[in-house]
């Protein structure tokens, strides 16, 4: 591991064409504690490149919209894209008492050949009319497939007129695939629609507001994380008001203003609407972890600090030690199986770096990081966002701007405390995940199949925490992968006993005894003395 | 489970709810793999290409590697001649795959372009065929783009033999898995039969776990 990690890359990096390489060459960067720190992110993906990446349509449909549990999003368009968000995200949810979940659900228009040439606008208002006489939902989105936008359906028209007929909100979101360079377009699509519209609408009498209540922004509730997390504030004493969109009902979200604190757990897909709500509603935001027993203990603690609530510090000291003291000999027991051990991450926005903390703390090490479609801020931190160029994929996303709302708006606190507080807790501060990661260590953006398979003939990790498209190349080659969209189907890993849970999956898959039928080929092939740490870059090369 | 389905049964003209069907680029991409050294190439937005190779693998539990022409936004008012040209050559020059099989699918089909067209004037490296297949999504179903991909490969790559043929059974599995593959290749066998199955995910599909990945594996039918 000793090796120069920028002879690595620029040993892989020489394998391709110059045009690849030169592209290719800024999405990667080895940390080092003087040097260049800029990388290339939130950029096209040259075409022909196997890459992990997706449309804004998974963004918005896929990722954003599709939690809301009472709603029935109708997907407009052939069928496969519809299809291929069903259920294929682990966002859980569960119906309240009364109330409905359509999360097993696919609605589509299955747009026919017919409809492309003549208009699908007749077959999208008749299945919102059929989609409320039988479901009875609270609300309706209509997600844009590619084809509409081309054909030019204008959906905005069929909502409005549909939400005068029954009396219901129906959401259009021009989230056509093409759109952006990855799903990145797409989260701020569905955070621009949920801000014009929803966010809001809705308010509590100043009678029944709680005190601490806060909104959780970006947790999806991936294998019923949010609900972990959601056990520990309520156990302080927080109240959720709104999570988006984890388990969450379309009242929820438009109610979320009324809280005092916003808590924005992934950065990527949902700070613009944390900016917003700020500016329309004087409500603040405060960068969190809840990944790993550390970030998730300093997350409450800075949650604490931001009510300045003695009693509530006291208690939330309480809360981390009692959920300590239970999972603690748990932790270590599995630390003593992974330590030492490598870890490599390429995930979507954010949890590249949330797991960073958690994987420390039972004794591995990340040696490789990125992300698939984040921006130059989840890398670098947001003061480089005045400087970020924005290409013309990203200005087709329209750039929503709010004003204050006279009547709802509402200070926390006074600026001058909020200045102060700045110093000590991250409000409007992420600083990005480049900032936590160890000096020579990589960075690589938008990870490709020939980069996945050569970084793990050089890095050997012991670890891959990636997605299911690459979990299998990675797992022919001997290496454990996991996972960390779906965590394998297993779940919680957030909070406290969620940490118990990751560490014991990864404790697991590590030590799976069916690795030792399989030999990887940098441990059968006997190589000459002096040169294994090179061996594995040489072959690949 | 689906507890908001209500129990009496209302018709419905337009709205399609949990369909038993997808769309037909999956399926041609799915027969593509069944090409021995082949690497599918979907001609559309990331998207497509993303949501098939993570509905196979999830399926199949074995990598399935595909590239995309990565459609923006630009490429769908200027067309994707470039998109498809220049990811052609990045395809060859970084995978090298023996051949390449491209579906479009609505994206490129709304916009209407000319595949033939576009790969007669593309640079193609000595030894190496790209064939193509017309995979419409608003047309059928992924049973469709099956044998949309099936017909291409015959058009692209069979020739008429002035001897009379090869005196081979050409056997087209339809869409199964690749264990079935496997067991109709035993059958004919044990008959001794000689044969051309086409096209053939097995080995490709259900390869066993060496410690070493093959982007190709041994599996599937040789051109």
């Amino acid at each position: 591991m000793k090796d120069d990690m920028n002879k690595i890359v620029d040993r892989i990096l020489f394998r391709y064409p110059a045009k690849v390489m030169k592209n290719r060459k800024e999405h990667i960067l080895v940390k080092e504690p003087e040097g260049p720190k800029e990388i290339s992110a939130n950029t096209r993906t040259l075409p022909g490149i196997i890459t992990n990446r997706g449309c804004a349509y998974a963004g918005c449909k896929g990722v954003v919209i599709g939690p809301i549990i009472d709603m029935v999003h109708i997907t407009h368009g052939p069928v496969g894209c519809s299809y291929y968000t069903w259920a294929a995200r682990r966002n859980k949810g569960k119906a309240r008492e009364g109330g409905k979940s359509f999360l097993e659900y696919a609605f589509t228009t299955d747009l026919q050949e017919s409809d492309i040439v003549f208009g699908g606008i007749k077959k999208l208002a008749q299945a919102i009319k059929e989609a409320v006489e039988i479901f009875h939902p609270k609300a309706i989105s209509i997600a844009a497939t590619c084809p509409v936008g081309l054909i030019g359906d204008d959906i905005h028209a069929v909502a409005k007129k549909a939400q005068e007929e029954y009396g219901i909100p129906v959401l259009a979101f021009s989230c056509e695939g093409y759109k952006g360079v990855s799903q990145s377009a797409g989260h701020h699509i569905a955070n621009n629609k949920l801000m014009k519209d929803v966010v809001g609408t809705e308010d509590i009498p100043e009678a029944q507001r709680k005190k601490y209540s806060v909104n959780i922004l970006g947790e999806y509730n991936i294998g019923g994380d949010e609900w972990e997390i959601k056990r520990v504030l309520n156990k302080i004493g927080y109240t959720v008001i709104a999570t988006l969109t984890g388990d969450a009902e379309y009242g929820d979200i438009a109610k979320a203003h009324n809280a005092d604190l916003n808590l924005v757990q992934c950065h990527r897909s949902i700070n613009y609407i944390a900016d917003m709500i700020e500016i329309k509603y004087g409500l603040p935001w405060m960068k969190v972890n809840f990944i790993g027993i550390e970030n998730f203990s300093n997350s409450l603690r800075n949650m604490a600090k931001y009510f300045g609530d003695a009693e509530l510090m006291e208690r939330t000291e309480r809360v981390i030690q009692e959920e300590i003291e239970d999972i603690k000999d748990e932790i270590n027991r599995y630390k003593e199986m992974c330590k030492g051990k490598t870890a490599v991450l390429f995930v979507g926005g954010s949890r590249a770096h949330h797991y960073q903390g958690l994987l420390k703390e039972i004794g591995m090490e990340t040696v490789m990081a990125g992300y698939e479609f984040g921006h130059r801020d989840d890398y670098e931190g947001r003061d480089i966002l005045p400087y970020i160029k924005l290409d013309a994929d990203t200005r087709n996303i329209e750039e929503l701007t709010v004003e204050k709302d006279e009547r709802k708006y509402r200070l926390r606190m006074s600026p001058e405390k909020l200045e102060e507080l700045k110093k000590e807790i991250p409000i409007h501060q992420y600083k990005g995940m480049i900032h936590d990661m160890k000096d020579n260590t990589i960075i690589i953006d938008d990870l490709n199949h020939f980069e996945t398979e050569m970084f793990i003939k050089a890095l050997k990790p012991a670890f891959f925490g990636s997605g299911i498209k690459d979990k299998y190349i990675v797992e022919k080659m001997g290496v454990y992968s996991k996972q960390m969209h779906s965590y394998d189907y297993s779940g919680p890993y957030a909070g406290f006993r969620g940490a118990v849970n990751f560490a014991r999956d990864t404790a697991a898959g590590i030590h799976t005894p069916a690795w030792s039928y399989i030999v990887p080929p940098w441990k059968k092939e006997p190589i000459l003395k002096g040169k294994i740490e090179k061996e594995g870059v040489e072959e690949a090369c | 489970m689906l507890n908001n389905t209500p129990k009496e049964i209302s018709e419905r003209s337009a709205l399609v709810v949990n369909p038993a069907k997808t769309c037909q680029p999956i399926g041609a991409m799915y027969a593509a793999l069944g090409i021995h050294g082949c690497l599918p190439h979907s001609h559309g937005s990331q998207g497509c290409c993303s949501f098939h190779r993570m509905h196979l693998t999830r399926h199949f539990r074995e990598p399935i590697v595909a590239s995309t022409s990565s459609f923006t936004e630009g490429a769908c008012v200027f067309g994707g001649k470039t998109n498809l040209k220049k990811g052609l050559e990045t395809v060859f020059e970084i995978y090298n795959p023996e051949i390449v099989a491209v579906n479009t699918t609505c994206l490129s089909e709304t916009i209407g372009d000319d595949l033939s067209e576009i790969i007669s004037s593309t640079n193609i490296p000595k030894g190496k065929t790209v064939i193509y297949a017309n995979t419409p999504s608003y047309v059928g179903s992924h049973i469709t783009g099956f044998s949309n991909m099936t017909k291409a490969m015959v058009t692209h790559l069979a020739s008429k033999d002035e001897n009379g043929g090869n005196n081979k059974l050409a056997i087209i599995p339809g869409f199964v898995e690749p264990s079935d593959m496997a067991e109709i290749k035993r059958i004919l066998k044990l008959i001794g039969i000689p044969f051309i199955m086409f096209p053939d995910t097995s080995g490709v599909l259900n390869s066993p776990n060496t410690g070493k990945y093959v982007m190709y594996p041994k599996g599937g039918v040789t051109v």
